[in-house]
C-alpha cells in the first residue's frame, strides 16, 4: 500500500523543454509553496526568442505564480530559473528561497515586462507619464525621446488621443493597452500577461486581444496565462496546460484543442468552452 | 474704551504675528523631520535607521509637550547649549509634531496598494524611485486632511511656548491683563483671535478632504 497509489490525480510533471540551444527563458523543476499549500509542483519549461506560450488551466493551478516567478516577483523553494542565462530563482544553501541580489533582479525585469490582470496603472500620472516614466527614469532615456516612443506607442494602440488623460478617466480595455505600452516602452525581450481580460468587460476583451495578436505577430517572446481560448488558439506556439501545480499537457494548439490526452485536460476544455458559449454567445466558436 | 484697545491691539496683534510665524516654522520642521522618521521606520531592512527612529517617536510621544520644551530650555544650557527662546519653540513643537505626524506618513504610504509597488517593480524601477515618484505622491493625496487637522492643532499648541518667555499671543496677553488686571477683556480678546483663525482654517480643510474624495 504505497502512497503513490492515492496519487492518480498528481501524476509526473510533463517536462515542457524545447531542446533548442538557447532558450531564453529556462525553468529546472520548480517547486513553490505557500505555507502548507503546494502551489507549484516540479515545474520544468523552456521559453524560446520569439516563441508564444499560453498557459491555460483551472484556477489555482499555479500559472499566476508561474509568471510572478519569472518576474521576481516570487522566490522559489525549488529548482531554478533562468533568463537569458541569468539565474533568477535558486533555493539557498539551506534549501530556503532566496532572493536574488536587487542588482540581479532589476537586470532581469528589464529583460522581461509584465502585465497584470487589474492594470495597475500609476494613478497620479498622466498615459504619457505612465508610460515614460521607467524608460526615462531607469533606462536613462532623454524625455524627449522618451515621449517619442510613448506617442508612437499609444499610436499603435490607438490612444494617441489619450496622452494627456488620466488612468480614471478610459476604460478597462484602454487602460490594459495602455499597460501594454508602458511595459513594452522598456523595450523588453519578453512579455509576460497574467490574464490580462479577465478583469475587462466582454464587450472591450477584443481590443486588448488585437494589440496582443500584433505584439505575437513582431515576434514578441510571450508568455500568456488566458482563458480566451480562440485566441490561444490562434496566437500559441506551444500551449501548456496546467492542473495542480504541475504541466501535464504540451503541445501546438491544434493537438490541444482538438485532440487532447489528459483526461483534466479535455474536462477543463469542456467546461471552459461551454461556459464561453453560454456567456458571450459562441464568440469563442468563431474560428 | 476704545483707547484702551488702540493700546493693546498693537502688542497683541505683534504676539499674533509671532504665533503664525511659530506655527509655520515648527510646522515645516515637523513635515520633514516627520517624513523622515516615517522612511527610517519602515526601512525594517536597516535596523540601524529604523530603531532610533522608532525609539524617538516613542518617547516624544511618551512625555508631555511641555516637559520636553523645559527640557530644551532650561537643561540644556547646563550642557553648553544656549538657544534662542524662538528657536527652542519652533525645535520643541517640531520634534513633538513630527513624531506624531510621522505616524501619519506612514499610514498614507502602507495604504498604497501593493499593486502599486509590484507593477514599478516590474518596470525595473529601484525602491527609491518608487517611493519617490510613485508611492509619496499618492500618500500625499492621503494624507493631506490630517495633516490639515495637525496644523490646526499645532497653531493652538503654540500657547503652550509662553512659558518659555516668547512674546507670541499668550504671552503678550498675560503680560497685558497683570499690567491692567482687564483679565476678562484682554483673554477673551486671544479666545476670539485663535478662533477667529482656527475656524475658517478647520473648514478649509474639510472642504479640502470632500475635494480630494471626489477626485480620488
Amino acid at each position: 500500500m504505497g502512497e503513490p497509489q492515492f496519487r492518480i490525480d498528481a501524476p509526473e510533471s510533463v517536462d515542457a523543454r524545447t531542446g533548442s540551444p538557447a532558450p531564453l527563458i529556462t525553468v529546472r523543476d520548480v517547486w513553490k509553496r505557500f505555507g502548507t499549500l503546494e502551489v507549484l509542483r516540479g515545474l520544468t519549461l523552456d521559453v524560446d526568442p520569439g516563441e508564444v506560450v499560453v498557459v491555460i488551466g483551472p484556477s489555482g493551478s499555479g500559472k499566476t505564480t508561474l509568471l510572478r516567478i519569472l518576474n521576481c516577483l516570487e522566490t522559489v523553494n525549488a529548482g531554478t530559473v533562468t533568463i537569458k542565462g541569468i539565474p533568477v530563482a535558486a533555493p539557498g544553501a539551506d534549501g530556503r528561497p532566496q532572493r536574488p541580489n536587487d542588482r540581479t533582479i532589476r537586470t532581469v525585469r528589464l529583460e522581461v515586462g509584465m502585465v497584470f490582470q487589474r492594470f495597475n496603472l500609476f494613478p497620479h500620472l498622466t498615459v504619457l507619464e505612465n508610460i515614460t516614466m521607467a524608460p526615462v527614469h531607469v533606462r536613462r532615456l532623454d524625455p524627449a525621446t522618451g515621449r517619442a516612443r510613448a506617442t508612437e506607442l499609444l499610436q499603435r494602440m490607438g490612444l494617441v488621443e489619450k496622452a494627456a488623460a488620466y488612468p480614471h478617466q478610459l476604460s478597462g480595455g484602454q487602460q490594459q493597452r495602455v499597460a501594454i505600452a508602458r511595459a513594452l516602452a522598456m523595450q523588453p525581450e519578453a512579455m509576460l500577461f497574467d490574464e490580462v481580460t479577465s478583469a475587462l468587460d466582454p464587450e472591450l476583451v477584443g481590443e486588448v486581444l488585437t494589440v496582443m495578436r500584433q505584439l505575437a505577430e513582431d515576434g514578441m517572446t510571450m508568455v500568456i496565462v488566458t482563458h480566451e481560448m480562440q485566441f490561444a488558439r490562434e496566437v500559441a506556439d506551444r500551449v501548456i496546460v496546467m492542473d495542480q501545480g504541475r504541466i501535464i499537457e504540451v503541445g501546438d494548439p491544434q493537438t490541444i484543442f482538438r485532440a487532447p490526452t489528459h483526461p483534466r485536460t479535455v474536462e477543463f476544455l469542456h467546461r471552459i468552452l461551454m461556459e464561453g458559449r453560454e456567456a458571450d454567445g459562441g464568440r469563442l466558436a468563431k474560428p | 474704551m476704545i483707547d484702551r484697545w488702540l493700546e493693546w491691539g498693537p502688542p497683541l496683534l505683534r504676539g499674533t504675528a509671532l504665533t503664525i510665524f511659530l506655527t509655520f516654522g515648527s510646522f515645516t520642521f515637523a513635515l520633514v523631520l516627520g517624513l523622515m522618521l516615517a522612511l527610517a521606520r519602515l526601512n525594517r531592512r536597516r535596523w540601524y535607521l529604523c530603531s532610533p527612529a522608532q525609539a524617538l517617536v516613542e518617547f516624544v510621544r511618551g512625555t508631555p509637550l511641555l516637559v520636553q520644551l523645559f527640557y530644551l530650555y532650561f537643561v540644556l544650557p547646563f550642557v553648553g547649549i544656549t538657544l534662542n527662546p524662538i528657536v527652542t519653540g519652533i525645535l520643541g513643537l517640531g520634534v513633538n509634531y513630527g513624531a506624531y505626524m510621522s505616524e501619519v506618513y506612514r499610514a498614507g504610504i502602507e495604504a498604497i496598494d501593493r499593486s502599486q509597488w509590484e507593477a514599478a517593480h516590474a518596470l525595473a524601477m529601484p525602491t527609491t524611485l518608487i517611493m519617490r515618484m510613485i508611492v509619496l505622491p499618492q500618500a500625499f493625496r492621503i494624507i493631506i486632511p490630517p495633516m490639515g487637522n495637525y496644523l490646526i492643532s499645532l497653531f493652538k499648541d503654540t500657547a503652550i511656548v509662553a512659558t518659555i518667555s516668547i512674546e507670541e499671543v499668550t504671552f503678550t496677553a498675560r503680560l497685558l491683563a497683570s499690567q491692567t488686571f482687564q483679565y476678562l477683556a484682554i483673554f477673551t480678546a486671544v479666545l476670539v483671535i485663535y478662533f477667529v483663525i482656527s475656524y475658517p482654517a478647520s473648514r478649509g480643510v474639510a472642504w479640502l478632504e470632500r475635494r480630494l474624495r471626489i477626485g480620488a
